[in-house]
């Protein structure tokens, strides 16, 4: 390397490496695929009919530009919070040079890749996608998060609050310029944008400046209001009851983060409540959507939630809890205790968003001619049904996804999440083809039983290595890991025959249920959680 | 289950033949050691000497790959609480949640332990002026190697294991504090094993030491008697030579014509003998620091000898 340009642009390739290589990979499979595949499959979106291919992978390639934002960003294992990477503060370059090769290079990545999508993907395949003005947005977007994330700030949660409203800020300017009825034309929308990237340099110089000092931005006041509480806190004496308290207690304290940061969220998504007030079949829409948005969230917080690194100060504390005389079947016990108390947090925080749903005009009247038209005791308890289902749901989703993050191993939730998302890319991509070749349709549906049926198998034998596993790892012993079956069966149980009661029989046929509930409900995902703790504690 | 030899032995810990490897790097290789209950045993070693892991090993963190680990007779990965439980641990890295405050991390750890003296716990904490209300991560390191040191001692542990405890701790906390507890600890019958790149305290707080290079023991013993075997002698040749001998026993030379130092490592009656083959006699002999042992079994020689 003969240039501090080249030493940076080579340490941010070669940290993001297999994310970057991932990108272009998919990238290149999306225009060979939009080339091969034939166009006459196509979508009706809005009363016209566009290209069912080239509409999913110029969807599916914007995940490549947040790779690269990801990785121009710099923000990662060993810079630990947002944050400049820090051992780059100390190298013989200006600091204009520190933030113009990221910044720019980042920039005309995100801008190339939008015009590949564009050109040989969008465009390829007939939908009239614009060529610069998504461009230069992505430029944009990419430059603000990095002067964002770059400027030094005291307080992490002002940071991240501060960060999170600037980016979701172009969605709150493209409503009012929708409700003001503004109209700008492609060029002058490109320039206007181009001519922002400026500024963003010149924040993320202050900023990085400021960082290589030492000088973070300081909200003293609310330093002052933190010291006045601490001051007032009583002393903690007693002790705690048992061992299975302080953990709780830890757990929670270590956890706190994740409700707070949903309730830092909910002031950007307050405008959702307010979209097209009038229309009453909306609300009911918008409703079942935020019913949902908990379960989703539930996956993210069940990662924080295993991951034994300090989800605050992000060091490396494992061994301060993997060293306490306490087991990992106890530690695991905790965490779905854990799960419980967030789950239940953050269902109040969601169900206090969408009772804003209720300003809506005539959206209260409409929900109470709904529940006379059920009676009663149908008016009262199919919802607390339906939240209860939810509710646990929630927890389900939370727990499933302990597993992970507690083997401590990055690989395992690298290898996860894109094999979670190859999953769903391949799901999609089968079930594009199926259904536009009308000959398999039926040859489809009569591979269904089979393929429920090798599920169940996979199932099974997932679920007998995990038992296996435990009780050799001597974490239980065969009458425990009875129990767990026992449970689990119940539990199904319980819901097939919960869903068989209130499902029309139309609808529910007791083949179809069964094996349904069967695969949803998590066995070996739980179970072998103390598994992946032991795996990582035990290394 | 405490293994039957457990029973008539007195040694707290017992590692035998333990290798351990990290991809292609051999991190230790075939390590035997046997600590009795009561003594201050200090590992030595360079960087990636494999101090570390051993001391991982012993919590469980780590599992041998060949070999066994027994910690009171107990393996640490079978039986982790019953281990755990007695064992007092403080890391290199100061591994603390950084959102928890001193007074909040001691009632913490004291959930856990029922030997916890909560008395001897606020001694602590007022000798190592540390603020009950201050967050961990407002802590500067020394404060934060004091926070874990105290909250490691609080429960008087059977065994303590200390991982580079100096790194963290000013000169006066590491001389003055660090050494008086780890001498009361071990005078009260109970066992301390840390790891130092210190020297010079290891030799002034240590009964028995290890040393450590590339993941094997070089030797182990009563610190008193591998000071005894190393010495350092002045040899006077006959004639004058550009190379030093190849001598048993010597570890390394210093010198050029009839004049050589080296450094040895055996019986001084041996070297006396292998010294006169050689057509030497020693001029001055005498004893070494366990720093310039150290320096003599872990640095690279600077001559290369000739064959006598």
């Amino acid at each position: 390397m003969t240039s501090p340009g080249q030493a940076i642009l080579w340490q941010i390739y070669w940290r993001a490496r297999w994310g970057l290589a991932a990108a272009a990979a998919f990238l290149l499979l999306a225009v060979a695929l939009t080339h091969l595949l034939p166009r006459h499959w196509t979508i009706q979106m809005d009363e016209m009919d566009v290209s069912a291919v080239g509409w999913f992978f110029g969807v599916s390639c914007l995940f490549a530009n947040f790779i690269v934002m990801a990785a121009f960003s710099m923000s990662s294992a060993d810079a630990r919070n947002l944050t400049f990477t820090k051992h780059m503060f100390v190298l013989p370059v200006r600091t204009g040079t520190l933030v113009a090769w990221p910044m720019f290079s980042g920039c005309l990545t995100v801008a190339v890749i939008w015009l590949i999508n564009a050109c040989f993907v969008f465009r390829a395949s007939g939908i009239a996608a614009p060529l610069w003005f998504p461009a230069a947005a992505f430029a944009l977007l990419l430059a603000s998060f990095q002067a964002l994330a770059w400027t030094p700030f005291a307080q992490r949660w002002l940071h991240i609050a501060l960060t999170t409203v600037v980016l979701t800020s172009p969605i709150l300017v493209l409503l009012v310029g929708l409700i003001l009825n503004l109209q700008l034309s492609e060029p002058m929308a490109t320039c206007l944008l181009l001519g922002l990237i400026p500024i963003a340099y010149v924040a993320a110089v202050s900023g990085v400046g400021r960082a290589r000092r030492g000088e973070a931005y300081d909200w003293r006041a609310w330093g002052r209001f933190v010291e006045s509480l601490a001051k007032w806190r009583p002393a903690v004496t007693h002790p705690f009851r048992s061992i299975g308290t302080a953990q709780l207690w830890y757990e929670c304290r270590a956890h706190l983060i994740v409700p707070v940061f949903i309730a830092c969220l909910m002031p950007c998504l307050i405008f959702v409540p307010a979209l097209a007030r009038e229309d009453v079949a909306l609300g009911w829409r918008l409703l079942a959507g935020l019913l949902f948005v908990p379960l989703m969230v539930a996956g993210l917080a069940g990662g924080a939630l295993g991951n034994l690194t300090d989800p605050i100060s992000k060091s490396y504390t494992a061994s301060f809890v993997l060293v306490r005389p306490i087991s990992s079947l106890s530690i695991l016990r905790v965490k779905l205790a854990t799960a419980a108390i967030m789950t239940g947090a953050i269902w109040l925080l969601f169900l206090g968003y969408i009772s804003l749903l209720l300003t809506r005009p005539g959206f209260p009247q409409s929900i109470a001619q709904v529940a006379s038209s059920a009676g009663v005791w149908k008016a009262i308890g199919y919802p607390i049904l339906a939240l209860s289902l939810l509710v646990l749901l929630t927890w389900k989703n939370m727990v499933a996804s302990l597993w992970v993050t507690l083997t401590g191993r990055k690989w395992v939730e690298q290898a996860n999440s894109f094999g979670f998302i190859g999953l769903v890319f391949i799901g999609i991509g089968i079930g594009l083809w199926v259904g536009f070749h009308p000959e398999l349709h039926q040859p489809a549906l009569a591979a269904v039983p089979w393929l429920i049926g090798l599920l169940l198998v996979m199932k099974l034998a997932a679920a007998g290595l995990v038992v296996r596993g435990l009780v050799q790892s001597r974490l239980t012993g065969p009458a425990g890991a009875a129990l767990m079956v026992a449970m689990w069966l119940a539990a199904v149980g319980s819901l097939c025959a919960l869903a068989l009661f209130l499902l029309p029989p139309e609808y529910a046929a007791p083949k179809n249920v069964i094996p349904g509930i069967a695969l949803f409900s998590p066995f070996s995902r739980l179970a072998g959680a103390p598994l992946a703790l032991e795996w990582n504690r035990h290394r | 289950m405490r293994s039957p030899e457990f029973l008539f032995s007195d040694d707290v810990i017992e590692i035998c033949g333990v290798t351990r490897k990290f991809g292609a790097k051999r991190a230790l290789d075939n390590v035997s050691l046997a600590i009795p209950r009561g003594v201050v045993f200090g590992l030595v070693g360079a960087n990636g000497a494999g101090k570390t892991t051993l001391i991982r090993h012993l919590l469980g963190l780590l599992q041998a790959q060949t070999g066994s680990v027994r910690v009171f007779g107990l393996d640490p990965v079978q039986e982790p609480v019953r281990v755990l439980a007695r064992v007092g641990y403080l890391s290199e890295e100061g591994d603390l949640p950084g959102w928890m405050r001193v007074d909040e991390l001691m009632r913490y750890m004291r959930a856990f332990y029922p030997t916890w003296d909560e008395v001897y716990a606020q001694d602590l904490r007022r000798q190592f002026e540390l603020d009950p209300a201050a967050k961990v991560k407002t802590l500067s390191k020394g404060q934060r190697a004091r926070a874990g040191l105290l909250v490691a001692l609080a429960y008087r542990p059977e065994l303590l294991l200390l991982d580079e405890p100096s790194s963290g701790l000013d000169p006066i906390v590491r001389r003055d504090i660090l050494g008086a507890i780890v001498r009361t600890i071990a005078d009260e019958g109970r066992t301390v094993l840390f790891s130092s790149h210190l020297l010079d305290e290891v030799e002034r707080i240590s009964d028995r030491v290890a040393m450590l290079k590339g993941g094997r023991i070089l030797f182990t013993g009563e610190l008193d008697e591998i000071k005894q075997t190393h010495h350092r002698l002045t040899l006077r040749f006959l004639d004058e030579r550009r190379q030093p001998p190849e001598l048993n026993g010597v570890l390394s030379w210093e010198g050029r014509g009839y004049i050589w130092t080296a450094v040895a490592h055996g019986r001084l009656d041996d070297l006396a003998l292998a010294a006169s083959a050689a057509g030497a006699e020693i001029i001055d002999q005498r004893a070494l620091s366990l720093d310039e042992i150290f320096l003599a079994q872990v640095g690279t020689p600077r001559l290369q000898p000739e064959e006598v």
